[in-house]
């Protein structure tokens, strides 16, 4: 116990140390003061929307007396979100991690060093788990009357929440890494992760159609009547992909009976029974997976004869970086999920799930956009940029190269043309995106070609600025010291990148609104948008030259 | 060919300083050897030299152009290679050499042909279509060497370039810098191979605390005393 203690203390200062939330290294504190303050201006309000829209949420979950689905949904997602985002880094922090060598060669039991890294992974996923299902646990007692022994239920539900998903993930590693014995790389562990994230989405999806079929064919009063009979109906439909959940809902929202210690303990029994698996296995299996080197070292370089053809093009300097960057973006699985599969698989994904109703037939949305005025094209327009860039590959521009970052310092390339060389694989995506949503909504949905070419043009035209930012707040920050793709795409600017999304977009809804509200043209309207994204995209084009020519010297 | 006046350097406010008024030329045709204990300072002047890291006064000068006044011009006439120099593991050997070439705008008539003898001299020739993701550690320093010398450099600038490379490569290493000094470029690098610095330096500068406390060809820090390069050395940063 002692050692593990002791190990775990070293993998946590480790860990502080290198803090994806560090401020930039700033010599002023003036400068620090400003940036945190900038910062929080921009986070703050995108957050507390969220917050706000939690709030509305449990809101109306009591008032048709489902005052758990909020919970369990939201559970439920950060069961799958952290699943997805950990279990490469579970990956390299088993398998691929610096300290290895060290700790495998000391006198140290094996599951120690599983177990003491399988807690440093959990630990290092409360401050995600904390700001997801934070603002619901708040929420609540604002709403409802709660005892005392809610917030210890609502400290056990946070600290028990990521237990389930990492240790199927670690499980998962180790199995695939061991008992399979295949090659594998941390960032296709990713994908695979990824794929079976998606497959449990759309289960869950189709779960809770099956779930709620017994509400087909009711009128809104036998609804509302079924709703009021059983307080857990909601809940049970969606948690049954992921029990878990349902006991950490019921758990909450009974805290003041027995149910609701029985299922806290249901739901603690589950979680000890799925770590002590993950311990068991890597008890039986970790230090042979580790020490086997399967699915660590890369194959060993191909030998064929020098070809001079290889070396027969040129290209200009832009193109040759875009080059650089897009196979870099295809040939890492983690990155290119995060650039194919956020811009192009989940929002399709999502629309294809919200087409449908309960029924499973495409909803025909054309009757609804004839009645629709043309400032609805703008509000769509923004709609689809928050699709397209929500997390877009932008925001990873330079911490993509990871340790290579030095060749790009010493090489001679302007500023402009490592920008525009840059800019080519989001921008490129952000296009092939918009020709699909163009093709979705004229076949799919029912627009006109028309308003189809007007929504997504602007919504291209809304994505520049967007896309520009997480490329600046990439070259402030970049974050090049990974060891797995993973934490270069888990990094703040991701998250930056995306709360700057949500409030650009938020903010142009809000100024459409007053401007339609005082009674502008629709000419008026079209323009002021399409003169807001210029200017924003102009203004961060310059903030970028001059950040770019900063970053280019180091300053330690 | 480089010309370090003056230059200081620290790394946060009040700490003390990594490298202390530091001076000295590095001549066409020369090979320069900076040798000095850990922490002495060597990587942070290096890296300052190829315009990497900000000089907090000073100046650095490359062929005459500062490059903290025109980093672009100094850095085309520069190649650098670091102690670990990561490269990019998803390309190809060939995809990475042809990226340098770009960057540097080496005409695609002359590429192959510079390729091909250096791989050829540190036997990567043949692992060029793969990716650098495969290769070793030390072929990773070789394709990071065939990189550099793909640029034609007028000064070569290399942080431990020894460190990784077997026999033969450092052999062959070695004959191409000579070779290149031959055709009037420069080399700056800094090493702890003693026996390297010795026999293959026109010059040598041994830094000490962020100061250079000695410089000049092997004779003239002997002063007229039968020592080896080790032994001056020692005695200088003992002392």
């Amino acid at each position: 116990m002692h050692k593990l203690a002791s190990l775990l203390g070293m993998l946590l200062k480790t860990d502080i140390g290198i803090s994806p939330s560090n401020l930039p290294r700033m010599k002023s504190p003036v400068a620090r003061a400003v940036t945190f303050a900038l910062l929080i201006i921009v986070v703050l309000p995108s957050y507390g929307m969220f917050a706000y829209a939690c709030y509305s949420l449990i809101s109306g979950a009591i008032i048709i007396n489902q005052p758990g689905f909020v919970f369990a949904a939201l559970m439920i997602g950060a069961s799958i979100g952290m699943f997805v985002a950990s279990t490469a880094y579970i990956f390299t922090t088993f398998f691929n991690s610096d300290d290895n060598s060290m700790l495998i060669s000391m006198p140290i039991k094996p599951s120690i060093i599983a177990v003491a890294k399988l807690i440093r992974v959990l630990v290092s996923q409360y401050l995600f788990i904390a700001l997801l299902i934070g603002p619901s646990l708040i929420a609540y007692p604002m709403l409802k009357a709660v005892s005392p022994l809610y917030y210890i239920y609502c400290i056990a539900a946070l600290l028990l929440c990521p237990i389930v998903p990492l240790s199927i993930a670690a499980i998962l590693c180790i199995v695939i890494v061991r008992v399979f014995a295949i090659r594998v790389s941390s960032d296709w562990l990713q994908g695979i992760a990824t794929a079976l994230s998606i497959a449990f989405t759309v289960g869950i999806n189709i779960l809770m159609r099956k779930g709620t079929s017994s509400m087909q064919g009711l009128s809104s009063a036998q609804v509302m009547a079924l709703l009021y009979s059983n307080s857990h109906i909601v809940v049970e439909a969606i948690s049954k992909s992921y029990p878990p959940a349902l006991f950490a809902s019921r758990a909450l929202t009974e805290h003041a009976s027995f149910a609701g210690f029985a299922n806290l303990c249901a739901y603690s029994a589950v979680c000890a029974a799925s770590f002590a698996l993950a311990a068991l296995s890597s008890s039986l299996f970790y230090l042979k997976a580790a020490i086997s080197g399967k699915g660590i070292d890369p194959p060993k370089a191909k030998r064929a004869e020098f070809s001079a053809k290889a070396f027969t093009k040129s290209r200009p300097k832009a193109l040759s970086i875009a080059l650089y960057d897009l196979k870099t973006l295809i040939r890492t699985p983690t990155f290119a999920f995060n650039a194919f599969g956020q811009v192009f698989i989940l929002p399709l994904l999502f629309a294809y799930i919200l087409s449908i109703d309960a029924r499973g037939a495409a909803i025909d949305l054309s009757a609804v956009i004839g009645k629709i005025p043309d400032i609805a094209i703008l509000y769509a327009s923004l709609g689809i940029c928050y699709l397209l860039t929500i997390s877009s590959p932008s925001s990873t521009t330079f911490s993509r190269e990871g340790k290579a970052i030095w060749i790009s310092r010493t090489t001679p390339v302007e500023a402009s043309e490592q920008l525009i060389g840059r800019l080519i694989a989001p921008f490129a995506l952000i296009a092939s995106s918009c020709l699909l949503v163009f093709i979705a909504l004229t076949a799919y949905f029912g627009f006109g070609a028309l308003a189809s070419l007007l929504a997504v043009v602007y919504a291209f035209m809304a994505s520049m600025p967007v896309a520009l930012f997480g490329a600046v707040i990439d070259i402030s920050r970049p974050r090049t010291e990974w060891e797995s793709p993973a934490e270069a795409v888990k990094g703040m600017n991701t998250l930056i990148q995306s709360f700057v999304c949500i409030a650009y977009i938020g903010l142009n809804c809000i100024m459409l609104f007053f401007l339609d509200k005082a009674g502008a043209s629709s000419f008026v309207l079209y323009l002021e948008l399409a003169m807001v994204h210029i200017a924003s995209s102009a203004l961060l084009v310059w903030i970028f030259l001059v950040k770019y020519s900063k970053w280019i010297v180091e300053r330690k | 060919m480089l010309s370090i006046n003056n230059v200081t350097k620290s790394y946060a406010r009040n700490a003390p300083a990594a490298v202390k008024s530091l001076s000295l030329t590095v001549n066409a045709s020369e090979i320069y050897g900076f040798i000095g204990p850990n922490g002495a300072g060597k990587t942070t002047t290096i890296k300052m030299a190829c315009g990497v890291l900000r000089i907090d006064s000073g100046s650095i000068k490359i062929n005459g152009i500062d490059i903290s006044d025109d980093p672009i011009a100094a850095k085309k006439m520069l190649a650098y290679v670091p102690d670990s120099p990561y490269l990019p593991q998803k390309l190809k050997g060939t995809e990475y050499l042809n990226f340098i070439g770009d960057m540097y705008d080496i005409p695609r008539s002359d590429r192959a042909d510079i390729i091909h003898k250096h791989a050829k001299s540190f036997d990567i020739d043949d692992a060029l279509s793969s990716r650098i993701g495969s290769y070793s550690h030390g072929m990773q320093q070789k394709l990071a060497l065939t990189g550099a010398l793909l640029t034609r450099p007028k000064l070569m600038v290399l942080d431990e370039p020894m460190v990784g490379l077997d026999p033969k490569s450092a052999h062959a290493l070695k004959e191409t810098l000579k070779e290149m000094c031959e055709d009037g470029a420069s080399v700056f690098f800094s090493t702890h191979v003693l026996e390297v610095a010795e026999k293959f330096c026109s010059r040598v500068g041994i830094i000490q605390h962020g100061a250079l406390i000695a410089q000049g060809t092997l004779d003239e820090l002997r002063g007229g005393k039968d020592e080896t390069l080790e032994e001056i050395f020692l005695e200088l940063t003992d002392a």
